[in-house]
């Protein structure tokens, strides 16, 4: 079974995701390894790094969201997948993207209700004081982008197990345990 | 206690059902901790949850560790580190698999993910295996269960995710996980040898080199040495804390690939992109695990546990055998991060409240922690879904997965001595932990 090449729109958010993804990793491991020679050779360190540290965190691991979403990156089992019969797994394969979508659509609105609180009471960190609203909306914007990715997936009846859904970049294996 | 056990049973037909595990221990923690406590309070809790999982200082070792162990394995180290040891050992009947485990040792010195420590290994040792007319069993099996190290040896990512669980200090997990691994590869030479002992046309012997030649192709492996050194003589000697060394890992591997000339501007691309995946993943299985343990320390089973266990006035080595059972049986059907994820909320605060002869207090949460990942280790290995085996068969389509598993089982048998050593000798463990500050 062939799947159509995916859309310009998917692969433009694509590829602006693992950018914004990959440079901000890259910031991270600069300014880590900045921090600790500044340190050790001169005595100082940077100013509240590990508060810029956390938000690079918070914000990176939500870009890969709608990314893994899209190629079907979760973690699962497959252990019975051989003994179900095609059917039931193309009937499957909608319904837990159907899932996913209701569960991230949920958690998307939960955070941006989050962001408003922390709105609401100034919320900033408490060294550089950089305001958490914005990182907390842009974690619930991309977790709610990964819902309509989910949506459009059990719409269009993508079928699990399949390579990608994109023609990816260097998947790679796995790197979990 | 039955709201917990339902629980697990819907989690495990629906994770069998292929929902990602990450959705469906965060689905079921939401709807237990929803019908425990309140709806409302339930999703502040995900939101709450998600949040602070992203802005953990101490996680971001995550993904800084995945990204030094995708550019090490792109700079080609693996084949020094074979080379090296196959200098030394190869000559030996069997000495090519026995380079192999110590290779795979070594590259899982600078590497925390089992996969993908199997995978590297399997593109160099192939080839010369096969040349010199190595069983396809042994071959699949040496470098299946030599890649298990991945995660026992530092650094690791597993240790990781276990320190931030149980609030472990994850600088002495990774020293902890030093001589446990060192005692692997020694087990898996015996291993090897056991079966060339058994079927000698198994593995044949290689070519003799020289002394000189040893120390040449000893001097090459000088990247992985230093880099090793660099980070986990770091953490030991307190110069760095984990998420330092990890910042200055990822570095050092990203200067080592630049500099060996394996880095394009695309492929230095696609190892951010690809890291930022691999972490995505993890995390979010990880905040899926803790929606869920919030939902099982809700209902109060770890408690319940405790109560049920104190009633029973069992030895607490007995309790620890039982929980190993556990673990090898629940390896058959779960993958190893979401088994660790799971099981370990509900089983540390029991192993908290229990003496065991020769371990500190304060150290039983380290001894603790190797165990569960020996104990995972074995789970990669074991039929029917051990994953390291399927990364094998993958690379090799010819051969039968039972095959691999049939070279797995002598290897597989030494993990189990392993495990019995650790659990009765705790000093292999927690020794060198012992002597940190």
């Amino acid at each position: 079974m062939n799947t159509p090449p995916p859309p310009l729109a998917l692969r433009i958010l694509a590829k602006t995701l693992e950018y914004s993804g990959a440079l901000l990793l890259f910031a991270m491991m600069l300014l880590t390894f900045v921090d600790v020679i500044a340190r050790y050779f001169f005595s100082r360190s940077i100013t509240g790094g590990f508060e810029i540290t956390e938000i690079m965190l918070a914000t990176l691991i939500f870009c890969g969201l709608p990314l893994i979403t899209l190629r079907d990156g979760h973690i699962t089992v497959d252990l019975i997948e051989g003994w179900l019969p095609d059917g039931f797994r193309a009937l499957r394969d909608r319904f837990v993207f159907l899932l996913a979508a209701v569960l991230m659509g949920y958690l998307g609105i939960q955070l941006w209700k989050k962001a408003g609180t922390f709105v609401e009471f100034n919320d900033q960190t408490a060294v550089l004081l950089i305001p958490l609203a914005p990182v907390c909306y842009a974690m619930a914007v991309l977790t709610l982008l990964s819902a309509v990715i989910s949506l459009i997936l059990a719409i269009t009846g993508y079928r699990t197990g399949q390579s990608s859904a994109l023609p990816a970049a260097d998947q790679g294996d796995s790197q979990h345990g | 206690m039955v709201e917990s056990l339902i629980g697990f049973g819907v989690l495990l037909c629906m994770v069998l059902l292929r929902v990602p595990i990450a959705f469906a221990m965060g689905l079921i923690g939401f709807v237990g901790f929803g019908y425990l406590v309140s709806w409302s309070a339930a999703g502040a809790m995900v939101a709450g949850t998600a949040y602070e999982t992203g802005v953990s200082y101490t996680l971001s070792v995550v993904p800084l560790f995945v990204l030094m162990g995708n550019f090490v394995t792109r700079a080609g180290l693996s084949d020094e580190l074979y080379s090296a040891s196959n200098a030394f050992l190869g000559h030996r009947r069997g000495g090519l698999a026995m380079a192999t485990v110590v290779a795979c040792g070594g590259f899982s010195a600078v590497c925390g993910s089992s996969v993908a420590t199997a995978a590297t290994m399997a593109r160099v040792t192939i080839p010369s295996m096969r040349r010199y007319n190595y069983s396809d069993a042994l071959a699949t099996g040496a470098i299946a269960s030599g890649g298990t190290l991945g995660i026992l040896i530092p650094p690791s990512v597993v240790l990781v995710l276990f320190g931030v669980m149980t609030e472990t200090d994850i600088g002495k997990l990774f020293v902890a996980g030093l001589l446990p691994g060192l005692l692997g590869i020694l087990l898996y030479l015996v291993a090897v040898k056991l079966t060339v002992w058994i079927n000698p046309e198994a593995g044949p012997p290689g070519e003799k080199v020289s002394w000189p030649g040893r120390l040449q192709a000893l001097k090459a492996t000088w990247a992985v040495l230093g880099l090793f050194i660099l980070i986990i003589g770091g953490i030991y000697g307190g110069i760095f804390t984990p998420t330092e060394a990890a910042g200055i890992g990822a570095t050092g591997g990203f200067l080592i690939a630049l500099f060996r000339r394996k880095l394009t501007f695309k492929i230095v691309l696609d190892i951010f992109a690809e890291t930022v995946q691999t972490t995505a993943m993890l995390f979010f299985v990880l905040i899926g695990a803790i929606i869920f343990s919030n939902f099982i320390n809700y209902a109060d089973l770890p408690n319940i546990l405790i109560d049920w266990i104190r009633s029973l006035e069992v030895a607490p080595l007995t309790v620890m055998a039982v929980i190993l059972l556990i673990y090898i049986l629940l390896g058959c059907i779960l993958e190893s991060l979401s088994m660790i994820l799971l099981t370990v909320p509900v089983f540390y605060p029991l192993i908290l409240e229990m003496n065991f002869a020769g371990v500190p207090p304060e150290l039983v949460m380290i001894w603790f922690g190797i165990i569960v990942v020996v104990v995972t280790e074995i789970s990669l290995i074991t039929p029917p879904i051990g994953i390291n085996v399927f990364v094998l068969k993958a690379m090799l389509p010819d051969v039968q997965t039972k095959t691999i598993f049939k070279g797995v089982t002598p290897f597989w048998i030494l993990d189990i001595i392993r495990l019995a050593l650790l659990v009765l000798i705790p000093g292999i463990a927690i020794y060198l932990p012992s002597l940190m500050k």
